[in-house]
């Protein structure tokens, strides 16, 4: 029988050094949400508290409503999670402004006929990371590890949801739902983050702001979406990635955004991964 | 001012027959036009290796969806006939060296070249499709490890960073060489376990969760920047 557990690192870890210790081989299942032992001697199921059963009860709605419904396939390299427009690597403004979408993959799913009203709105019922966890759920990844007598793993199946194409496919409706709305901010743009677009006053981004909220994600695609004024805006230049600062509602706050990969670099790299040696 | 004595008899030195200039080949001097147009040369003036030239043409052909995966870099006559029939001519091979002459002096000179970044699916996808070998750089040692060893490092680095934090995905950086290695900066678990604790004086992981996102954000980056220096090679994406 399975055993449920609050999963923490240390819980985590016991269990695999014990194995270690008395010399038993496992198996360990590892997903963003999951860890599962399994052995002669146990078998135990680690979720993150925060996974209330509500949760998998919302996975499961999502799950019943999508799959009536065909969706194209994803190709994931192609994904957009951000954007920036940084003119300088380092950069400071007292203030700047942030439209976000309010439930965007939730929304995306109901707006485009993936999910009935009421699931939308069980969904809509949950904390953001559950919310998220729910529909993010559909594009479970897990890596299965056989690990032998000794703690080493000896190998190594990766499964990946049947589903993952509906989740994708909300990332990318929303990327381009966030880009769009990003070109009516002109010069004023700063950065896209998800489902959040940033920006500076500017007299183009000033004129458009409410134009975006009301005409663009309201009356054309249906969104709602949340208006913040963030102070101290802070960007520092790292090599790989910028590393932006803000005060949010007298709150830290922080985003990594990665650099835009050099497309040579990026060739080059592809060539150096596939070729024979 | 004294002036240089001239040689008496310079007018009817004879020369040896070894040393006879002879009329160029107009074959000759026809190639090395070429060379002088389409050869590439390095910082240092030096004309790069046939071998290397050929990687450079291999990864061009690459950006033309050129399959040349199984192709080695000694075999000029077949890459050359690809180029051929993908309309690349030799001085386009130079231009595109040229124009991104610092990446391949990299990777000429140094051997070695930073990937673009990867988060963790492409990570895994990188590990299955790779040919090489694969080291993990732990910040005070280098080892050798195999593609399941890497895939479950990275999966418990994964599992150690999203059981208290909300990780939502982690970007890393690969450093590549051209004879066929792959790096990848990576703490060991439990020594990150431990300076994490360490760091913010928590006996517990859990107590994480007590903390703000950007403080943790903040306190990670300064354990990995311990490990690695500045340039960390790893990109946490915490939401």
């Amino acid at each position: 029988m399975t055993t449920k557990a609050i999963m923490s690192a240390e819980s985590v870890t016991a269990y695999i050094d014990f194995h270690k210790k008395i010399k038993l081989p496992f198996t360990i299942i590892l997903s963003t949400y999951t860890t599962r032992i399994i052995s002669d001697y146990c078998d135990i199921y680690f979720m993150r508290n925060e996974q209330s059963n509500r949760v998998f009860s919302a996975y499961a709605k999502v799950k019943k409503d999508v799959t009536q419904f065909k969706v194209n396939k994803i190709k994931v390299s192609n994904l957009q999670y951000y954007s920036h427009n940084f003119t300088y690597d380092n950069f400071y403004s007292d203030r700047i402004y942030n439209i976000d979408i309010k439930s965007a993959y939730a929304s995306i799913l109901y707006n485009d006929g993936y999910i009935t009203r009421q699931t939308f709105n069980y969904l809509k019922t949950l904390p953001k990371m559950d919310r998220l966890a729910s529909v993010g759920m559909l594009a479970s990844r897990k890596n299965i590890f056989k690990i032998d007598e000794n703690g080493n793993p000896i190998s190594e199946e990766t499964k990946v949801s049947e589903n993952s194409d509906y989740f994708f496919y909300c990332v990318k409706r929303t990327s381009e739902i966030i880009n769009q709305g990003s070109k009516f901010l002109g010069e004023g743009f700063l950065f896209s983050w998800v489902d959040g677009i940033y920006f500076l006053e500017s007299e183009k981004s000033s004129k458009n702001a409410g134009k975006i909220l009301k005409q663009y994600f309201y009356d054309e695609h249906k969104m709602l979406t949340s208006f913040e004024i963030l102070d101290n805006f802070e960007v520092n230049s790292e090599l790989d990635y910028y590393n932006c600062k803000y005060i949010k509602e007298e709150k830290k706050k922080y985003i990594n955004i990665p650099r835009h990969n050099n497309i040579v670099v990026n060739k080059i790299t592809e060539h150096l991964l596939t070729k024979t040696y | 001012m004294a002036q240089k004595k001239l040689s008496s008899n310079k007018s009817s030195k004879k020369i040896a027959p070894d040393k006879v200039i002879k009329a160029k080949d107009p074959k000759k001097v026809l190639a090395g036009k070429m060379r002088q147009a389409t050869g590439i040369k390095d910082s240092s003036g030096k004309y790069v290796s046939k071998i290397f030239i050929n990687e450079i043409k291999k990864t061009i052909l690459s950006t033309k969806k050129v399959d040349v995966s199984k192709i080695h870099s000694d075999q000029s006559e077949k890459i050359n006939e690809l180029l051929k029939d993908s309309k690349i001519s030799p001085k386009e091979v130079k231009k595109f060296y040229e124009q991104n002459k610092e990446i391949f002096e990299d990777l000429n000179t140094f051997g070695k070249l930073k990937g673009t970044s990867k988060n963790k699916n492409q990570i895994d996808k990188a590990i299955e499709k790779y040919k090489g070998k694969m080291f993990v750089n732990n910040g005070t040692e280098t080892n050798e490890v195999s593609k399941v060893d890497l895939k479950y490092q990275l999966a418990s680095f994964n599992q150690l960073l999203s059981s208290n934090i909300n990780l939502v995905d982690f970007v890393l950086r690969p450093t590549f060489s051209i004879n066929g290695t792959m790096t990848i900066n990576l703490p060991d678990i439990k020594d990150f376990r431990k300076k994490i604790k360490n760091h913010f004086g928590i006996t517990n992981m859990k107590s994480l969760e007590d903390f703000e996102t950007a403080d943790i954000i903040e306190g990670l980056q300064k354990i990995l920047k311990g490990y690695f220096g500045e340039v960390t090679d790893i990109i946490l994406i915490i939401s």
